[in-house]
């Protein structure tokens, strides 16, 4: 008997959901009815922990499509756990699920105790609160002070918000966004492979006027393709200006 | 899914509206449509109380601006709360949108 397990939590109306051991044919109908039980309460938005899940196959992949299908017509994009340096990560990719879900990539920790985070979403808008609320977890994790949480959370928002305004066409692409401490400062950098420039006027210029105001340093890289925003700021309270 | 909740009252044609939760990119046309329908009836005074929105960005203050202006065409000048320290006051100085409505509490 193949044996998976399946814990959930919830919390602040955002579902998280463990799994751990293997996931195949056997047992994926039982799996797939935990996470639907787990989700049935019209979460803001769902995690998938695929962390200490030992084997996934076509049919486990398939549980993670519909799934991310289902959810995004609820204006939720998925969220999947998996480690940065795990096959899963590779058969995740080869998927096509990147264009549905967000990939929180885990690093091992390193040195000073705090691994940074790696998020891939899809670029849309429903990605936004996605990505801000792995921030916000990241954020609390390094004891990040509620002015630089805040702070940061804006100038990230601005930048990814050009990416999903202006980055891509119809065909759509994705965010990459990392954030890792370099203390006493917070480096994010939000990456993408499509095209947008800064408008110099406008509301898009006024992102741009927050990005800058609420960090300590901005620097974008206009590259082909993709453009590169590199943000930092400090850790602690103080007033950036 | 990005949340905000509308919440609005009305007073002897004077309108109230309290936005909390999130607002961005993906809900900010809902969150404009409700005010509009809030704003629709020709009130004499709009104030709009931001104190416990937890996320905005630009895209909440160009709703705000197009509300504004929209309301200066009725002579209206219209009314903000947002409480220092929140991330709405913050974003409301630095684009000087202050200038255009009543803040509350007044900058010092």
């Amino acid at each position: 008997m193949t044996v998976a397990t399946a814990d959930a939590s919830a919390e602040n109306g955002s579902v998280r959901i463990s799994l751990s051991g293997d996931i195949d044919r056997a047992n994926v109908a039982g799996v797939e009815e935990q996470i639907r039980a787990a989700v049935s309460g019209q979460p803001s938005g769902v995690s998938v922990d695929l962390v200490n899940v030992t084997y996934l196959d076509s049919v486990g992949k398939r549980l993670l499509f519909d799934l991310a299908s289902a959810l995004q017509e609820s204006h939720i994009v998925l969220e999947l756990i998996i480690p940065f340096d795990s096959p899963l990560r590779r058969l995740i990719e080869l998927s096509g699920l990147p264009a549905l879900a967000a990939l929180l990539l885990v690093h091992r920790e390193d040195t000073s105790g705090v691994a940074p985070l790696e998020l891939v979403v899809p670029a849309q808008r429903w990605s936004l609160k996605t990505i801000r609320d792995a921030m916000r977890r990241w954020l609390l994790a390094v004891s990040a002070e509620p002015r630089a949480v805040t702070d940061l959370m804006i100038a990230v928002g601005e930048a990814c918000t050009n990416v999903v305004d202006h980055a891509y066409g119809d065909e759509g692409g994705i965010i990459a966004v990392h954030m890792e401490l370099r203390l006493p400062d917070v480096v994010v950098t939000i990456g993408d492979t499509g095209q947008w420039g800064l408008p110099a006027g406008g509301n898009r210029g006024r992102g741009t006027l927050f990005m800058r105001n609420l960090s300590d340093d901005v620097r974008i890289d206009h590259g082909s393709p993709g453009t590169t925003v590199v943000i930092r700021r400090h850790l602690t309270e103080e007033e950036t200006r | 899914m990005t949340i905000a909740t509308v919440e609005t009252s009305a007073d002897k044609g004077s309108v109230r509206i309290s936005l909390g939760g999130e607002i961005d990119l993906a809900n900010a046309e809902t969150v404009e449509e409700q005010i509009s329908a809030a704003v629709s009836g020709e009130p004499t005074a709009v104030s709009v109380d931001l104190t416990n929105l937890t996320y905005m960005d630009s895209v909440g203050i160009r709703l705000l601006f197009d509300m504004a202006s929209d309301l200066q065409k009725s002579h209206i000048v219209l009314e903000l709360v947002a409480p220092f320290e929140t991330p709405a006051r913050c974003l409301i100085e630095l684009s000087g949108i202050d200038s255009l409505v009543t803040l509350h509490p007044p900058n010092n």
